[in-house]
């Protein structure tokens, strides 16, 4: 196959005031015609910036090439000047991006129609009217109905499915040579993550183009990528086939991440291997590996031999690697840890888990709906619809399900941060339903809430110490000054962290760390129920894992009950011991860890577990594609009858007219849907 | 013993922190040097002049500056650089008290109209609104001409005119920050309403105000110099920058020191002060301590 685009040696630098950051260092790959190349790494590990520096999308300054060549059909792309007209031909025209955020890479104020035919008629020269006739069969082609009418639509009338699917149209609409995706299913539920990467691998196959895959999920990647390249702190660590990245990977790094994401197919008893540490500073790199700080392989010979460069693993001329050490798999078996050591615990106290700790009976949470100059109420959404569940005591209840199913509000209500609409919440036995806000003290000092954004759950202005302190003085814990400190030390040490840092500010930390203060806050009063809303999915995958194991390291010791909500299937199940599904409002099945993922039987579990992508790559082939389409529903019209009726591969006359009720459809395992 | 240390020594830190991020920019430095030397002059005229600044000398008047009035003298023969001295303390305490009041009621305002929400607010609001419809200026010669001349009179009107904005700016803050985690979190976590308000909400809106009250600092000691121009003001023979640039412009062709160097000085303190809000602004920053 010809090489379509060669990079040799590129470095990109941000020069700040006082120091310079490397952002690519020295990177070489290329693309060929019609392959799929994925580019995975950590945030801040150069991806995006490396595939923007060829097209001058960097900001200058403080984006600066320090050094390199992108060669691009037989011409040097970096020797065009930023604004050149050439340039401008390939940004677009040969080469097409789309973004991360399909709700801020569509102009607002302009419509989808527009939008599209304006850079048709600049690339194509086409005429206004033909390039709306275009427009329309892309659009037809990226699988949205009433084409026609939709080019009439402003960005904001459109789902976020149906946006990316627009800006894939927009790329797509001067036949590009390559296609670059930057994250670009990452903001995505994994059912529409699943229908646009679908369409995109089509579509390219059918066109010829070379399809660029950025993202940070190596689950994503095996289903998808003919080739991918691992990046670390701005460079290419390791690079190959997919078969070569997943079954015979040799870098440090890419073994690390491979064992750090749970997976859906990997067995639940091993506990997950974090990469520990962070990510290095990109400004101070030093003469040796940027990864050998957390490299569990490091020997002597690292520290003394310099950055490793590229060179190739084997016989094969596709796999290269840049490491010191020849990790063969007869090194890695050696210096793996034991494998009891891998396992996981097991959990203490059986009998315990018979106590029902909480009680979610018949909950419906609604929101009203205002409309005109004197907001007068005109209607309500019911974000949580007749939801009941148990939390045992020392059990970890996963709550799963696509944004918007209501499975946060269900969070909040039993925080009683949310008023309820009807239905009971007992915790430990009493009814805290409608208690009023003083009358909460008692019961809120045994629950805690950790939440998803690890940077907007900390006061920016107070010292993360006394953030910690907060609930010990708050609830009048009866703590003296010096105990206080002793506790917060206690806590500091409990969840990994030096309490000698708890005088400093929030934004001093990264994000794990700071997942760590919110944790500890949370454990302050020794509550017996911690409900983590989202509480790792805002983590890069090598923190995720070290935050999962402390979540579950916490739980052994202290014995607490989780309340976990996550979207990431994967993460779910490895954590939970029941979970439920739920679906615009409603828990559709729930079940055992074991009986729900091995044997689901409502249709949204089966379409969602089909969806999830696993870091195996023989596993994703021999999956059949993903039968689910269309999108959730807004809340707004909800369906009559079953939920899911609107999307439902099985879903007859009687679903659309009738809800089913809950059934028993086996020991520990109840599903509602009419075809059991 | 071992915490106080570490609390003493993470201050010291700050400080350091803070004069760095502060002192960032060249002119931040300037800016500093005249406000303090504006300061310590006002402080030590009666020392450091011969002359009296309300005493009339007929024998002197309008003189051009030479080596004994060094800014010339006025129509009644008073010293310029002397007026221009002791009016650096009523200009500074016009503009820093009535920021305060402005800032301290407009703040208060703001913060329950945004936390309280709802028929609170708009009450709050519309009365914001109502007296942001009229000029400052007009607002403050109206309650002048209500209250009556004197000191105590003019910070009033112009605290109480300038009050809308704080309210607007904090009710704007409020408003974004209650949506955080972190109040949320607060709220899980047992503190009461009040302390929520004050702790974590008024925190986090402090800087934009403090920021806007050095900025309105200088606009004070301007709307000051208005009003004693419109002879609203400072009643004479006290010295006022704005009186007596009025009362200079009358002479403009005979000595033109006589209005225009109080105007200089107006001119000076509104920017330095102007400058040093645009640093407190930086300092203020969580985040950009330490990285600039």
């Amino acid at each position: 196959m010809k090489r379509l685009l060669e990079v040799k040696d590129l470095t990109m630098e941000f020069r700040q005031r006082s120091k310079t950051l490397i952002a690519a260092n020295h990177i070489s790959y290329y693309l060929e015609e019609g392959e799929i190349v994925a580019f995975v790494g950590e945030s801040g590990s150069g991806k995006s910036v490396t595939q923007y520096s060829g097209l001058q999308l960097v900001p200058c300054p403080p984006g600066h090439v320090a050094g390199g060549e992108i060669w691009f059909q037989g011409e040097n792309i970096l020797s065009y000047g930023p604004g050149s007209e050439k340039l401008r031909q390939i940004r677009g025209g040969q080469i097409g991006v789309i973004f991360q955020e399909p709700m801020t890479s569509l102009n607002p104020v302009m419509t989808i129609g527009k939008q599209m035919a304006e850079s048709i008629c600049l690339h194509l020269k086409m005429s206004k009217k033909e390039a709306r006739q275009r427009a329309e069969e892309l659009l037809e082609k990226v699988g949205i109905p009433d084409a026609k009418e939709r080019l009439k639509a402003y960005p904001h009338q459109l789902s976020g499915g149906m946006r990316q699917r627009v800006m894939i149209a927009m790329a797509l609409s001067c036949n590009p040579k390559v296609l670059i995706a930057d994250e670009a299913t990452t903001a995505l539920d994994v059912t529409t993550q699943a229908q646009i990467l679908e369409l995109m691998k089509n579509i390219v196959k059918e066109t010829g183009t070379t399809l660029v895959i950025v993202t940070h999920n190596l689950s994503l990647v095996a289903r998808y990528a003919d080739r991918v390249y691992v990046m670390y702190a701005g460079e290419i660590v390791e690079a190959g086939t997919t078969d070569e990245i997943f079954y015979h990977a040799s870098h440090p790094y890419t073994i690390g991440l491979l064992k750090a994401i749970p997976s859906l197919s990997a067995p639940r008893e091993q506990k997950l291997v974090p990469i520990s540490g962070n990510v290095g500073n990109l400004a101070d790199r030093g003469q040796n590996c940027m990864f050998l700080p957390r490299c569990p392989y490091a020997s002597k010979e690292c520290e003394s031999k310099g950055t490793p460069q590229p060179a190739p693993v084997g016989d094969s001329d596709t796999h290269i690697r840049a490491c010191h050490r020849t990790l063969t798999r007869e090194v890695l078996e050696k210096e793996q840890p034991a494998p009891q050591a891998l396992l996981r615990t097991k959990k203490q106290g059986d009998a315990q888990e018979n106590q029902v700790l909480l009680q979610v009976e018949d909950l419906s949470v609604t929101f009203p709906i205002y409309s005109g100059v004197f907001r007068k109420k005109i209607g309500e959404v019911s974000a949580v619809n007749h939801v009941s569940f148990q939390l045992h005591r020392g059990e970890t209840f996963g709550l799963v399900g696509e944004s918007g199913c209501g499975k946060s509000t269900v969070a909040r209500a039993i925080m009683r941060l949310e008023e309820t609409a009807s239905g009971k919440i007992l915790f430990d036995g009493t009814d805290i339903t409608h208690r009023k806000e003083k009358e909460l003290y008692p019961v809120r000092r045994n629950m805690a809430m950790i939440f998803q954004d690890p940077y907007g759950s900390l006061d920016p202005r107070q010292r993360v110490g006394d953030a910690v302190m907060e609930p010990l003085v708050n609830f009048k814990l009866g703590y003296s000054k010096k105990e206080l400190d002793h506790r917060v030390d206690e806590l500091f040490d409990l969840v990994g962290l030096d309490g000698t840092c708890r005088y400093r500010l929030p934004h001093e930390f990264s994000g794990g760390q700071r997942q760590r203060i919110v944790i500890a806050r949370a454990l302050a009063a020794n509550p017996s129920m911690i409900i983590c809303d989202e509480a790792i999915s805002a983590l890069d995958v090598s923190i995720q894992a070290q935050v999962i194991n402390l979540l579950e390291e916490l739980k052994e010791r202290l014995g607490m009950a989780y309340l976990f909500i996550a979207h990431d299937l994967s993460v779910v199940r490895h954590i939970s011991d029941r979970i439920a599904v739920m679906y615009l409002g409603q828990i559709v099945e729930t079940g055992g860890w074991k009986e729900l993922y091995g044997n689901p039987r409502h249709p949204y579990t089966q379409a969602l577990l089909d969806s999830v992508p696993t870091p195996n790559p023989e596993y994703e082939r021999n999956r059949s594609a993903h039968k689910i389409s269309g999108e959730v529903p807004s809340p707004m019209n909800r369906p009559d009858g079953c939920a899911f009726c609107t999307r439902c591969p099985k879903a007859s006359e009687k679903c659309r007219i009738k809800m089913p009720a809950m059934e028993q459809v086996g020991e520990n395992h109840q599903a509602a849907c009419f075809f059991l | 013993m071992e915490v106080q240390k570490g609390k003493q020594h993470t201050t010291a830190k700050r400080m350091q922190e803070f004069a760095g991020v502060f002192f960032s920019r060249k002119l931040v430095i300037f800016g500093f040097i005249i406000i303090v030397a504006m300061i310590l002059l006002a402080l030590l005229v009666p020392v450091l002049s011969p002359y009296d600044p309300n005493l009339s000398s007929l024998k002197e008047v309008l003189r051009h500056p030479d080596i004994s009035h060094w800014l010339g003298t006025d129509d009644l023969g008073r010293d310029v650089l002397t007026r221009i001295l002791y009016g650096t303390r009523v200009s500074l305490l016009v503009g820093l008290a009535s920021t305060l009041v402005a800032g301290v009621l407009g703040m208060a305002l703001g913060l329950i109209a945004g936390y309280m929400e709802g028929i609170v607010d708009s009450v709050i609001m519309r009365i914001m609104d109502a007296m942001l419809a009229v000029p400052i200026v007009i607002l403050a010669l109206f309650l002048g001409s209500a209250l009556g001349k004197g000191l105590g009179n003019i910070i009033f009107c112009i605290g109480i005119s300038m009050i809308p904005r704080y309210a607007r700016v904090t009710r704007g803050s409020v408003l974004s920050v209650k949506k955080l985690d972190y109040i949320t979190a607060g709220r899980i976590y047992g503190a009461s309403r009040f302390q929520i308000a004050v702790k974590h909400i008024l925190k986090n809106c402090l800087s934009s105000n403090l920021v806007m009250m050095t900025m309105n600092l200088g606009d004070a000691i301007l709307t000051e110099a208005s009003l004693s121009y419109l002879a609203m003001g400072i009643n004479p023979p006290t010295a006022s920058w704005g009186g007596m640039v009025s009362n200079g412009y009358e002479w403009l062709s005979m000595n033109p020191c006589v209005a225009i160097a109080p105007g200089i000085f107006i001119v000076l303190t509104v920017w330095a002060f102007n400058v040093c809000g645009d640093a407190l602004r930086d300092v203020l920053d969580p985040k950009l301590k330490g990285t600039l």
